[in-house]
């Protein structure tokens, strides 16, 4: 085997070469700090490294969603205990306004305090953080609640983010949950804001009561429920005597055949704007059972209601079944405390609907509870002072289940947070393996290839500084 | 046998070893140049023309030959090998340059972009109505879309380098055709041209790099060049090529022939040629078409929910990205809610009609001017029922809602579709964010749940059936395995050539040690012939002294 000069220094150069561009690699690699450089290094790891990169991608996104739903979130936690703290305050007031010892002037300052709260439990509620309202829906760029009318004016929506590949949270609460709530329709003149003896009368198109805290309730006949309340109720027709309190009392004629609707009609119209009667479907199953309701205006005084019925129709059926009687208890119809409490008609068309619909002046509500409060002591009402302490402890209940729904997201976020830093710190650590160079091993690597080439390079100068031309003197 | 005699043999050896030390010295200087043979002289005694039965030696010595140390096998084989490793040299590289268009190893990697656009969508769900947020979403729409037509830009951009570069080899081949055909000529009218030879060789060695041809020596020594067996050089004539264009955009190499031209590309079977071609005209296409379907299917997965969803004005219905398909309609108004493709071939971008006559679906393909049958799927949604008909065909599914009989349009997908990528919203209110009218009253500006939707289809599969990111990073893994493999052949063809010249310049190659050797000798031979005289002139001297 000859080995020619050219062919020695060709075979130098291409391993020098060689050499030369793995150093080069392997200082790439330690500069930059990654192993591989381009996809054909190691076009496995390349896909993976895309892979890791990505969901570390989305990850730091997810992390800043987190940040901005914990914010909100917490916001929302902070005045919810806001608001269980007046709540509180409004209870100790109402506990106060209802001991005997205290005078009409007295309620009347504790019915100011109580204003306070108001106002300030509508500050709370339309809280704005980062520029939005937390208590509204989508729109959520005007305050949820209006603070002249206690209305609810946003819309239901929530507002969800995505914290994670699987999960997502709230970061709103529309105040329609606990605090206050929309009135449409028929409703629309409406206001949470109304004292529950505000007489509506100059009103067409507002309920004629506005809070039927209580009201007759007829029972039902005999002969089974009426399914059809414009079939003849009464045979014989009559006439009632509705005496209110102390006041004149007012005769209603009814007409022979009359219906449960013909009776309700007269009463409306002949019993005067104080007194009001209803026709309602009591059935909580399929089938019908209309009711004959009455009830005074302004409500509060029907306890005090008397009905005399002078009929020919058979004793303890049909019109009869419409006499009441407070003092001698000798009564057909009952005392339904809160009829509202019921959520007797579903049907929005019914005209009766907007009476007796849980949609709008409930005292379920924060805000109309806390207006029901102050009205009772404006108006020196100790029995319903006494009401407003149980509305109080049924409103910090349903606070309380917003705390706790809060308290879940809160936790959620948590969690996921926790989940997402072991799921990142994993994919960086997968990334690195695949991504990252081995400063250890790329130095030694780079120290071996430095040794060779050194060697490499004084063999060279030590093979060629001589040829046998040198010896040819 | 006279004394002179000796003078006469004297004279053989010095003539003899002054040209032998001429060939030396030849090999010497020559032993850096590429292509070089060595040169061998052989001796021969010369005999001494007197036919005698004893006391008669020769009369000296003569060059019967001065030999190439050629072999043509392994020249041969060298040959193929080395226009192997030109390909793949010319691959590998064409491969780096596609890798450093989709290099993922990088920060600034495509990837990355389209996350940064899903992510953008994320940022927006969290407030909806920020116009900073809805700013910063178009930017990174738009640096997606510029990302995209640049990255595209580049291959086509390659696709003309190449061009460019076969011209370049195109007239090299001529060129060494033209030389090869005069050293053809030089070589027939002097047979000891030993340095044409070698000239030629090379040059036959050069062009068989740039293209694979076969060669074979006739009687009077020219070298016929064939490409795949049409003649490229042959009987002194010579067929020149020319590279074009043909009506698909791809390489064509035609020769000029008497009869006129012909198309020779099919015969190009190695060297730098055929890697230009495999990778301008198969390699390149397809990661561009690759590029076209995701830009296509991502345009119409995100288009099809931003149509859905409402601006923070209240409009609807408006595309975020530019369509990417032409629509003519003759009849009808054909409302399209989805059109993207599983693969892309040669059909993709055929313009399409489409008739419905109520019942019946009818499509053309109008570019091949052949029927397709498309495979029909309908479904209802909602009450009153939508109708929804989808239309499979040629991988291209398209989704038309509530279509009415009598419909006829022709749709055609743009060719070089990632170039027209790009954002079609200006305004950032018309952002659809909202799935309901954020204007009207059941829905406000934070309605973020058709953001939300959109962010989830980073995690659909909507580019064939792979997510976005997925089928981004498929390209950039298949690039690499491409890179790889070809790397590795070129490296393997690279020690095969190396092996291949290493016993090639065991044969031919010069190595000085041994010139030395011989330069001495013959120096040496030199000098002893010169004494030959010498001492023939001395026994001349003595001869004559003894006359006086």
């Amino acid at each position: 085997m000859k080995v020619t000069n050219k062919f020695f220094y060709e075979t130098f150069m291409t391993d020098l070469n060689a050499q030369l561009e793995l150093m080069y690699k392997a200082q790439k690699q330690l500069s930059t700090g990654k192993r591989v450089l381009s996809p054909s290094d190691d076009p496995v790891a390349i896909s993976r490294i895309a892979k890791y990169k990505s969901e570390i991608s989305a990850l730091d996104e997810y992390k800043r969603v987190m940040d901005t739903a914990k914010n909100y979130n917490s916001a929302i936690e902070t005045s919810i205990n806001d608001l269980k703290n007046m709540l509180i305050k409004a209870k100790q007031l109402a506990v106060q306004g209802s001991t005997d010892t205290l005078t009409a002037t007295d309620r009347l300052a504790l019915a100011q305090e109580v204003d306070t709260l108001i106002q300030r439990s509508i500050e709370t509620i339309n809280t704005k953080v980062a520029g939005r309202y937390i208590f509204a829906g989508f729109k959520a760029d005007t305050a949820p609640v209006n603070a002249q009318t206690g209305l609810y004016q946003s819309d239901t929506n929530l507002h969800y983010l995505d914290i994670s590949f699987f999960l997502d949270v709230a970061v709103n609460l529309p105040a329609t949950e606990f605090f206050t709530y929309t009135a449409t329709g028929p409703n629309s003149d409406l206001k949470v804001l109304t004292p529950y003896n505000y007489n509506f009368t100059g009103n067409p198109n507002a309920p004629y009561d506005a809070d039927p805290l209580g009201a007759l309730l007829m029972p039902q006949p005999s002969g089974g429920p009426i399914n059809d309340p414009t079939v003849a109720f009464t045979t014989n027709g009559g006439t009632l005597t509705i005496r209110l309190g102390d006041n004149q009392a007012v005769n209603v004629n009814i007409s022979a055949s009359a219906s449960l609707n013909d009776i309700r009609d007269a009463i409306n119209s002949q019993a005067g704007s104080t007194v009001k009667a209803w026709v309602v479907n009591v059935s909580t199953s399929g089938s019908p059972d209309y009711r004959l309701v009455i009830g005074s205006v302004p409500n509060g005084k029907s306890d005090m209601i008397r009905i005399d019925v002078t009929t020919t129709d058979p004793a303890g059926t049909e019109l009869n079944l419409l006499s009441y009687n407070p003092k001698s208890g000798t009564s057909s119809m009952s005392f339904q405390e809160n009829i509202n409490g019921y959520n007797y008609i579903t049907d929005p068309t019914d005209p009766n609907y907007y009476s007796f619909n849980n949609n709008y002046l409930n005292e379920n509500y924060y805000l109309r509870a806390l207006h029901f409060l102050k009205v009772a002591l404006e108006n020196n009402d100790q029995g319903r002072i006494q009401k407003a302490v149980g509305y109080i402890d049924q409103i910090s209940n349903k606070l309380f289940n917003q705390q706790g729904v809060i308290g879940a997201r809160l936790s959620k976020i948590e969690s996921i947070t926790d989940y997402n830093q072991d799921f990142e710190t994993n994919t960086k650590q997968f990334l690195s393996n695949d991504q990252d160079a081995d400063a250890v091993q790329v130095i030694s690597e780079l120290n071996q290839r430095l040794a060779v080439l050194q060697a490499m390079r004084t063999t060279f100068t030590n093979f060629f500084s001589s040829t046998l031309f040198d010896f040819l003197r | 046998m006279s004394l002179t005699a000796i003078f006469d043999i004297g004279k053989t050896g010095v003539l003899t070893y002054q040209k032998s030390l001429e060939v030396v010295s030849h090999n010497i200087a020559n032993a850096a140049t590429e292509g070089y043979t060595r040169q061998d002289v052989i001796f021969q005694n010369m005999p001494s023309g007197v036919i005698s039965a004893q006391g008669v030696s020769g009369r000296g010595i003569k060059i019967s030959d001065i030999r190439r140390m050629y072999d043509s096998f392994i020249e041969l084989q060298l040959k193929t090998e080395s226009s192997r490793l030109a390909y793949w040299d010319v691959f590998q590289n064409g491969m780096l340059r596609l890798e450093s268009i989709f290099n993922d190893a990088s920060d600034v990697a495509l990837s990355n972009v389209i996350n940064d656009f899903f992510n953008g969508w994320q940022e927006l769900s969290q407030n909806p109505q920020g116009t900073t947020e809805r700013s910063l979403l178009l930017d990174k729409a738009k640096y997606l879309a510029q990302r995209i037509n640049l990255s595209y830009k580049s291959l086509i951009d390659e696709r003309y380098e190449v061009y460019q570069d076969s011209q370049n080899l195109v007239n090299q081949i001529n060129q060494y055709l033209g030389q090869i055909n005069e050293l053809n000529e030089k070589i027939a009218s002097s047979p000891g041209a030993l340095d044409a030879k070698d000239q030629r060789e090379n040059l036959v060695k050069q062009l068989n790099d740039i293209v694979n041809i076969n060669y074979f020596e006739d009687n009077s020594g020219r070298y016929s060049i064939l490409l795949n067996g049409m003649p490229l050089v042959d009987g002194g004539k010579v067929y020149y090529m020319k590279v074009g264009l043909d009506s698909k955009q791809n390489l064509q190499f035609n020769l000029e022939t008497a009869s006129g031209n012909t198309d020779v590309t099919g015969l190009i079977q190695g060297g730098k040629l055929k890697a230009e071609i495999d990778l301008r005209d198969t390699v390149i296409p397809e990661y561009m078409n690759k590029l076209n379907m995701l830009v296509l299917d991502l345009t119409d997965a995100v288009n099809s929910l931003h149509r859905q969803g409402y601006g923070l004005d209240g409009s609807t219905g408006n595309n975020f990205f530019n369509q990417l398909y032409d629509l003519t309609v003759a009849a009808g108004s054909p409302d399209i809610t989805s059109l993207n493709i599983s693969s892309v071939n040669k059909n993709t971008y055929d313009q399409y009609q489409i008739q419905y006559d109520g019942t019946n679906w009818t499509v053309t393909d109008n570019t091949t001017g052949s029927s397709v049958t498309p495979s029909v799927t309908s479904w209802t949604e909602g009450t009153p029922p939508v109708y929804y008909y989808r239309l499979s065909f040629n991988d291209i599914n398209i989704t038309l809602r509530n279509p009415s009989a009598g419909l006829d349009f022709t749709f055609q997908i743009k060719p070089n579709t990632a170039f027209y990528f790009g954002v079609a919203i200006t305004d950032t209110d018309k952002i659809a964010a909202a799935s309901s009218d954020p204007t009207g009253s059941s829905s406000g500006p934070m309605d973020n749940r058709n953001a939300r939707a959109i962010y989830g289809l980073l995690d659909t599969e909507i580019i064939g059936n792979t997510k976005p990111v997925d089928f981004y990073r498929s390209i950039v893994s298949e690039i690499g395995v491409y890179s790889s493999s070809a790397k590795t052949q070129k490296n393997f063809q690279d020690a095969l050539v190396q092996e291949m010249e290493k016993r090639r310049q065991d044969i031919s190659g010069v190595s000085l040690d041994e010139e030395a050797v011989n330069l001495v000798k013959y120096q040496k031979m030199y000098e002893a012939s010169a004494r030959v005289i010498k001492v023939a002139d001395e026994i001349l001297a003595t001869l004559f002294d003894m006359v006086r």
